[in-house]
């Protein structure tokens, strides 16, 4: 619709962060989540800009593109950190107005706290921009495979996520058509207080989730009739092969945490 | 001539910056009070032409003129809200709108979204219902539980209990058995003789024959032929190159007269004419002039 990457939109491309394994994206991720959470320095925090720099740079997609996805957030992020910087204290006080104020320790908190908030959203982003959603579907199942020893339905949990992000556009595409054919009726969703405005959803939610339900019952009636068998070992069309760059990859990240650690410590 | 309810001026659209035209420098007028069929092989751009039509779309070059007013690249949303008033547009699949509790209340929804009074809106509702012979038995009933055919019936008539000055049938028969075509099809061409402007996209070539008075071919978004029906059918070669079908009665007569058995001066267009004029000749008055 426009080109805005919104959270966890795909991005076509054909960059070395496109084609790194999807298993180590997000295990990537993952680990880099807690490592900001471990950072509690302003150098350890600017290697973690650092290496999430690199990862921008390696996706090729500008990174105007992830603020236009970021901004939107920002606001929450803000609001969370005026907060934090008026409640919490320590150290020397700016401002005070009965028991809120403003202290220098906060507003190092409150710093961090944006910082930390950039760095997660930034970084799933980066992993849901350079990976499709089937393929983070793949990944996932990979990942949760331990879990089938304790009778969780990994395929079958796969499987309907797949499905549910393969709907997504459908959905989106849908959402569109129904908002237009009751605009067509007179329908006017642009003015009105937040009342009304949420009043006029009816509408368009309605036949929504009608559509919707119908099309998950024909889908499932489909299955059946082709012989889909939940319980059936699954064999797969898209395999995950782990190359060498997937390697280099992990070695990478493996110094980011050894030199996270020895900053850290060593001071 | 006959004035012109819509005129296309060059009008080019694209659903991505990037990607092709859905339509491409498109110049057309359709006239008013008349019924004007729209054909084309399918993505042709026939839904997204009648979608800049009623204003749901703005397009991305050129400018068109519906029923007065203006659309260029730059109107706004809000502008355009009094045009869909004015506009009816049953959209393919209509019975993908429906929301109410009652039939009744779903064909009121869009005579209440223009500011009439509920007793107004329910005689409208009312007029629409039986026009389309939706059953009072059925006024009360969730519109969920009704059969498809019965759906696209409410649907049409929660379009027409808007009174429009423009009226928008995209494949209007598409999935509904052939009585009900029959039926649906006689309503157009009610409302065809009330004087409603009407804008038809079909894939049958009959209705197209037996229907309009003006029709415009797309082809990969872009106007292939603009004329009348008659003048269309004359030209075999051209359809096929449009991946279109001839009537069956056109194509009937055509095999008659390759066949050498009967002589047509003028092409019957539907079955009654070409019945009309096989009676003729076959009384022996062969010089029809
Ligand atoms: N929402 C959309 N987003 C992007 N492209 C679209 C969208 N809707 C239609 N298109 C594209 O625009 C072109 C014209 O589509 P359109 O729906 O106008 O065709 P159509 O003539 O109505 O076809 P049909 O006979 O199948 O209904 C097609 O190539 C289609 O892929
Ligand atoms: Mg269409």
């Amino acid at each position: 619709m426009n080109n805005k990457v919104l959270f966890g939109m795909y991005l076509p491309g054909n960059s070395l962060m496109h084609r790194l394994d999807p298993r180590l994206k997000l295990v990537g991720c993952f680990w880099f989540v807690i490592l900001v959470f471990f950072a509690r320095t302003w150098w350890t925090n600017l290697l973690l800009i650092g290496a999430l720099g690199l990862v921008i740079w390696l996706s090729q997609v500008k990174f105007s593109k992830y603020w236009a996805g970021i901004r939107p957030l920002m606001w929450i992020i803000l609001f969370t950190a005026v907060i934090q910087a008026l409640f919490s204290s320590g150290g020397q006080v700016y401002w005070h107005w009965g028991w809120l104020a403003v202290t220098s320790a906060g507003v190092a908190q409150a710093g961090f706290l944006v910082l930390r908030f950039f760095l997660i959203i930034t970084s799933s982003t980066v992993v849901t921009v350079t990976t499709t959603p089937l393929q983070l579907a793949d990944a996932l199942e990979a990942l949760m495979k331990p879990l089938k020893y304790l009778r969780v339905p990994v395929s079958q949990l796969a499987m309907m996520v797949s499905i549910a992000l393969r709907f997504v556009p459908t959905i989106m595409d849908e959402v569109g058509l129904i908002m237009n054919a009751q605009r067509a009726r007179g329908m006017d969703f642009s003015s009105g207080s937040l009342f009304t405005r949420a009043k006029r959803l009816v509408p368009v939610m309605i036949p929504l989730f009608v559509a919707a339900f119908k099309r998950a019952e024909e889908l499932a009636v489909a299955m059946e009739a082709r012989g889909y068998d939940p319980n059936q070992a699954r064999t797969k069309f898209r395999q995950l092969h782990w190359q060498r760059h997937d390697t280099w990859g992990t070695v990478v990240w493996g110094l980011l945490t050894v030199a996270l650690v020895a900053l850290r410590f060593v001071k | 001539m006959v004035e012109a309810a819509v005129s296309y001026q060059g009008v080019t659209f694209r659903y991505h910056e990037a990607g092709a035209a859905a339509l491409q420098d498109f110049t057309a007028t359709v006239p008013k009070g008349r019924l004007t069929a729209v054909i084309g092989h399918t993505g042709s751009g026939k839904s997204t032409l009648m979608q800049l039509t009623d204003g749901l779309l703005t397009p991305t070059a050129g400018q068109l003129e519906v029923l007065g007013q203006v659309i260029t690249p730059r109107t706004k949303n809000k502008a355009l809200h009094q045009l869909h008033r004015q506009v009816g547009f049953v959209f393919q699949f209509p019975e993908h709108q429906l929301f109410a509790e009652t039939v009744l209340a779903d064909v009121m929804f869009g005579p209440l979204n223009l500011g009439q009074t509920p007793a107004q809106a329910k005689q409208a509702a009312h007029q629409a219902l039986v026009q389309l012979g939706v059953g009072e038995a059925l006024w009360q009933r969730s519109p969920f539980e009704l059969s498809g055919g019965q759906q696209r019936r409410v649907a049409i008539a929660g379009v027409l209990a808007m009174r429009p000055q423009l009226l928008i049938l995209d494949e209007p028969t598409a999935g509904v058995d052939p009585d009900g075509q029959r039926e649906l099809l006689a309503l157009v061409e009610r409302l065809k003789g009330q004087g409603l402007t009407i804008l038809l996209i079909t894939h049958q070539m009959e209705q197209v024959a037996q229907l309009a008075d003006t029709v415009l071919v797309l082809a990969h978004g872009q106007l292939q032929f603009s004329g009348q029906p008659r003048a269309l059918f004359a030209q075999p070669e051209f359809l096929t190159t449009q991946q279109l079908a001839l009537p069956a009665a056109v194509a009937f007569a055509k095999q008659l007269q390759t066949a050498g058995i009967s002589q047509f001066n003028q092409l019957p267009l539907t079955l009654d004419e070409l019945a009309h004029a096989l009676a003729r000749q076959l009384k022996g008055d062969h010089h029809e002039q």
